[in-house]
């Protein structure tokens, strides 16, 4: 028989009397020392149970708050340096002024030690890695941190310039500086924090002792990112954190997580003290002019109160007020947006913080161009005398008219003069227009009833007139009166001419167009058919009329995979026919980048990228240039193709420029420019500069208006958004933007594709939250989906059938999880794309799970390899995922060092990439944690 | 530390305790940051809190109660090691600091420091010999349940979590006096 364990020997002796226990031990255990254990044991149990008594709570209680710099003595040394005097006490610092020599020369510093130790590996790694980033933080209005170090006792010091300067309160009301004067030492210190920022690196700490003004007006920063680098100890903190209440932003105050936003905040409250003399209490709704201080001592104003007052209404309250809000989003993107709005303060112009009304608007405009309004009528003029032009040319053309070819062109001709007018993109109309081109449309709006009653005598030139109007209706957006006049046109044109006048005929491929725009495919194919024998009839089948006609075939048969090889015979024709008989056509420009993404899904970006640059180069020797497209389609489209290829920053570059060209065309309230701009934010994610991401996202959204309607456009710029607030870990802010996108998505007809695409993102993000049963059902539906509608071979199905793989493995399937890897790694063939990264990635936590290292370890390097090469649309943020599992790899197969260089990486990296709240980098930081020596 | 998953289901328990750590450890420096200077860390508050928080949220998926609380417990003892050895590296001083221990209270709580740490080592022992009943122990002792939760998170009879609790505590009080 096994002889009885320490635990067995010590329940049952325990229950026994005390006297029989002896004898029971003696009886059972030959082993004089387990049986002395057992006794030992037995002795315990009899003592009091004061240890335990509290629990843990008690303890902490007992040990209570530790504070290293308790005491101190002036000419004791600290590292190289000596501390002289006492200079002061922050929350979690001493400071000091110290000396050291360095080859000679005295240096003078202000040093400050921290108030509590840093023990650990970790908490010492993490100060250091602070301190370098800070080392490498120079700016002229940013006191240097000259050293740092922690000694031999953990004792963790900070060496800073000594900075001789007042404090930027005291600054203003010493040398009573107008408002003028304090914007722009305000603008400085924002120019400052800003550059801080842009490294990576957050105050936390601003207020007026730590923005001194130096004798000679320069602006010194103190403090920067110290207040970090106390905190670096977060889990043992037991002082208050490292802010000043006053100028703290509400999420410090909540332990929320700290951003840009929050120096953005402090320096709301800052902006406030300057210009009213009193410190604002936050965002409490009153407007900083109703809180000036009257009774304010000398040149604490910048001028009486009551000018002050009136100096501050409007503009500047709305400033403060935008940058303190309660809600970080809704602050300024940056301190260096907040500095833009000053200095357009400063210059008269429009405010980012003010409401967008119209009049506002003109108001600065006003203001802006004293007696140059000019513009604006300059803008109308060009309008009356276009209308007066093409009534003139269609006169001419009229008489010129030998046969329809004729008059097709000269329809054309005056209908695109018009409707250049409305669009800005033409240098020779004034870029500083105001938006919205109101007065235009309600010059037109006026004129347009007109048109059949003047010219119900000269039926022509009502039909070129009537079809002009509706074309501008169209650019406008105005469907319900482009449709009217539209009609109006066609059925007078059918009625003087017969069905073979091209008006006609470009009526019903308008109407094709707009049919298939609708997604309705069988009446687009219906009217294409009836347009077909017309062309025909009436000679037009070598001219551009033919060529659109092939164009939107091709477009409507693309969308059917059964017809898909009719699609691309249709535009290789009308490519063929645009180049010879219409190489400046609009359509040309269409006709080629629909080549691009034919190209794109059948070859790849290297494929693609030649018909993009054709089409671009097209549109540039087009004098009257459709900008639409290039925007919408081939901008993006070029950028597709290059990102495919990994010429990541060239892509960056193509949609840069689309959002460009739709701004300037559109302006920025229309939602032709959404989508373009939604998409160049998206790269920017995916490349991982989430700042300035957010900061375009940001400027996207302040233009689109809120409510969300059910423009599909918006919808884009919702979905993306959402997109990369899931990609760094914000699932739970995305969930209800997916799921309002989705309902939008159900409700429309034909918009399938975006629907899976959102789903496997909603997926995702249920996962991420743990929303397990949605997650699943979610998952699973999208791969089942695009298993049955998309190439099965594609990328679609590979993504979705990936993130199934890992949801299984996650919850505990880890068979079926390989299964599923397995099947997208069987399509690898040699090709370097994210999704084959990650399923090598995943397959090596597989075989970590079954502990075969060695094979972990080469899927994990696989992964690793793969995807520091990769090509294709990829989001930096796979790059930590896959590292960390190399890490774990690499730490059970004994190779501790290289595993702590990946985790380390991927901590860098996701801190870099990911929100600050982040599961990823909470699991990074654990993990390297973990693998700490 | 190496993390036992406690069952098949946890093939992610890695991430999971990375999530409860983090959570917990900025919940305590919120705590504490709230609190006056007699703040002190609301253990079983906090873990339980944080339970809400997640389960009740589905925040995470935890293959059942005891896998949250043991982690939670474990980070918590973390924590508490953590302050400890920070009370005791202040009486062994830096380099320039001369702290006088003087009162009562600076005795104690350097006395309470050492005994967390003995605490902590004992229980690593403990684990060795005897894992449920040191878990058993820390889920009471850190996270703050009663026998009866443990005895309903682990799936055990009252007297089975009570006879590990004796053992537990005698175990580590005899290691601690030795």
């Amino acid at each position: 028989m096994q002889s009885p364990s320490l635990r067995e020997l010590f329940d049952t002796a325990v229950d026994l009397p005390s006297s029989a226990r002896a004898a029971f031990l003696v009886e059972n255990c030959s082993d004089a020392q387990l049986r002395a254990a057992v006794e030992r044991l037995l002795q315990a149990d009899a003592r009091d149970n004061s240890l335990f008594s509290g629990g843990a709570a008690a303890v902490a209680q007992a040990i209570g708050d530790v504070d290293l710099t308790q005491n101190f003595a002036a000419g004791t040394r600290l590292g190289p340096f000596e501390l002289i005097a006492f200079l002061g006490e922050g929350g979690s610092s001493t400071v000091f002024h110290a000396r050291r020599e360095v080859e000679g020369v005295r240096q003078d510093v202000a040093l400050k030690i921290l108030r509590r130790g840093l023990y650990s590996p970790e908490a010492q790694r993490q100060f250091r890695r602070e301190r370098q980033a800070l080392t490498q933080l120079k700016h002229p209005s940013i006191a240097r941190l000259i050293e740092g170090g922690v000694s031999a006792g953990g004792t963790a010091y900070i060496a800073l310039d000594l900075i001789e300067g007042k404090p930027i309160t005291d600054y203003v009301h010493e040398l009573k500086l107008d408002l003028r004067q304090r914007l722009q030492l305000f603008v400085q210190v924002c120019r400052a924090v800003d550059a801080a920022h842009r490294a990576l690196i957050v105050h936390r700490d601003l207020k007026p002792s730590n923005v001194l003004v130096t004798d000679d007006g320069q602006v010194k920063l103190l403090d920067f990112g110290i207040a970090k680098l106390l905190d670096a100890d977060e889990e043992t903190q037991t002082k208050l954190p490292a802010f000043t209440p006053a100028y703290a932003a509400p999420e410090q105050r909540s332990g929320a997580p700290i951003t840009t936003a929050t120096d953005v905040y402090a320096l709301g409250i800052l902006l406030g003290e300057l210009i009213t003399g009193r410190r604002l209490t936050g965002n409490t709704g009153q407007t900083p002019s109703s809180q000036v201080d009257k009774d304010s001592g000398p040149g604490v104003l910048p001028a009486p109160p009551q000018v002050t007052r009136r100096a501050l209404h409007g503009d500047l309250d709305n400033i403060v007020l935008k940058a303190i809000d309660a809600e970080p989003e809704r602050r300024y993107v940056s301190a260096g947006a907040l500095a833009d709005d000053i200095d357009r303060y400063i210059d008269r112009r429009p405010v980012l913080a003010h409401p967008p009304s119209a009049w506002y608007r003109a108001q600065k405009f006003v203001a802006r161009h004293r007696g140059g309004v000019a513009t604006t009528l300059i803008f109308l003029l060009a309008i009356l005398a276009a209308l007066g032009i093409a009534v003139w040319q269609a006169g001419v053309a009229r008489q010129q008219a030998r046969n329809a070819q004729q008059q097709a062109s000269r329809a054309n001709a005056t209908k695109d003069f018009l409707i250049r007018v409305f669009r800005a993109s033409d240098p020779r109309i004034a870029q500083d227009k105001p938006r919205g081109q109101v007065t235009a449309k309600e010059l037109l709006d006026l004129n347009t009833p007109a048109i059949e009653r003047d010219f119900a005598g000269d039926p022509e030139t009502e039909i070129d007139l009537l079809g002009i109007a509706a074309s501008i209706y169209r650019e406008l957006d105005d469907q319900p009166r482009y449709q009217g006049l539209h009609t109006k046109q066609v059925e007078l044109a059918r009625r003087l001419y017969g069905e073979l006048h091209p008006a006609i005929i470009q009526g019903l491929l308008d109407d094709a167009d707009h049919a298939n725009n609708r997604n309705d495919y069988a009446q687009a194919l219906k009217l294409l058919e009836q347009a077909d024998p017309l062309i025909r009839q009436a000679a037009l089948d070598r001219s551009a009329i033919r060529a659109r006609w092939f164009l939107l075939r091709s477009h409507v048969m693309a969308t059917d995979d059964a017809s898909a090889n009719a699609s691309g015979a249709a535009l290789d024709s009308a490519v063929k026919l645009y180049a010879d008989v219409a190489p400046h056509d609009a359509g040309y420009v269409s006709a080629l980048t629909s080549m691009g993404y034919r190209n794109q899904h059948d070859g790849g970006g290297a494929a693609a990228e030649p018909w993009f640059r054709r089409a671009i180069a097209a549109a540039e020797t087009n004098s009257d240039r459709d900008d639409a497209d290039l925007q919408q389609l081939t901008y993006p489209g070029l950028a597709g193709a290059l990102e495919f290829q990994g010429k990541f920053d060239e892509a960056e570059l193509a949609y840069e420029h689309s959002v460009e060209l739709a701004r300037k065309t559109y302006g920025e309230t229309h939602s032709t420019y959404w989508v373009p701009a939604a998409e160049f934010a998206s790269l920017v994610h995916r490349q991982g500069d989430r700042q300035r991401a957010h900061a375009l996202f940001d400027e996207l959204f302040r233009v689109i208006p809120q409510p969300w309607d059910a423009d599909s456009y918006d919808d884009y710029a919702r979905e993306f958004y959402a997109a990369c607030l899931v990609a760094e870990g914000r699932a739970q802010e995305a969930i209800p933007l997916l799921e309002a996108s989705q309902q939008t998505y159900i409700a429309k007809p034909s918009v399938e594709y975006e629907l899976r695409r959102i789903r496997l993102i909603l997926g995702d993000a249920y996962d991420q939250v743990g929303r397990t049963d949605e997650a699943r059902a979610m998952l699973k539906s999208t791969l089942d989906e695009r298993i049955a509608k998309d190439p099965p071979d594609g990328g679609t199905v590979r993504a979705a059938r990936e993130r199934w793989g890992r949801f299984l493995f996650s919850h505990g399937d880890a068979a079926g999880a390989e299964e599923q890897f397995r099947l997208v790694i069987a399509q690898e063939h040699g090709r370097k794309f994210a999704t084959f990264a990650l399923a090598h990635g995943d397959l090596a936590k597989v075989y970590l799970e079954h502990g075969e290292l060695a094979n972990a370890l080469i899927e994990s390097r696989s992964a690793v390899d793969s995807f520091a090469q990769v090509t294709g649309r990829r989001d930096v943020r796979v790059g930590p995922y896959l590292w960390l599992i190399h890490a774990e790899a690499l730490h059970r197969s004994g190779d501790p060092r290289a595993a702590r260089d990946w985790a380390q990486r991927a901590f860098e990296a996701s801190r870099k990439y990911d929100a600050p709240e982040s599961n990823a980098i909470a699991r990074a930081e654990a993990i390297l944690r973990q693998m700490a020596p | 530390m190496e993390i036992t998953p406690a069952n098949k289901e946890s093939a992610s328990a890695q991430d999971m305790f990375a999530e409860v750590y983090a959570r917990l450890k900025a919940m305590a420096a919120r705590q504490l940051g709230k609190g006056s200077a007699g703040a002190t860390l609301e253990t079983t508050a906090l873990v339980h809190e944080l339970y809400l928080r997640m389960c009740a949220n589905r925040e995470l998926a935890f293959a059942h109660e005891a896998q949250f609380f043991s982690y939670a417990a474990r980070a918590m003892r973390h924590l508490l090691a953590d302050r400890a050895r920070d009370r005791l590296r202040q009486r062994a001083g830096g380099d320039w600091i001369r702290i006088t221990l003087t009162g009562g209270n600076q005795q104690f709580a350097i006395e309470s420091a050492e005994q967390a740490l003995a605490l902590d080592a004992a229980l690593q022992h403990l684990e060795e010999t005897d894992a449920r009943a040191s878990q058993v122990l820390e889920l009471h002792y850190f996270a703050g349940l009663t026998v009866e939760q443990i005895a309903a998170t682990l799936d055990l009879s009252r007297s089975s979590v009570d006879r590990d609790w004796r053992f537990a505590r005698a175990f580590l009080k005899s290691e601690i006096a030795s």
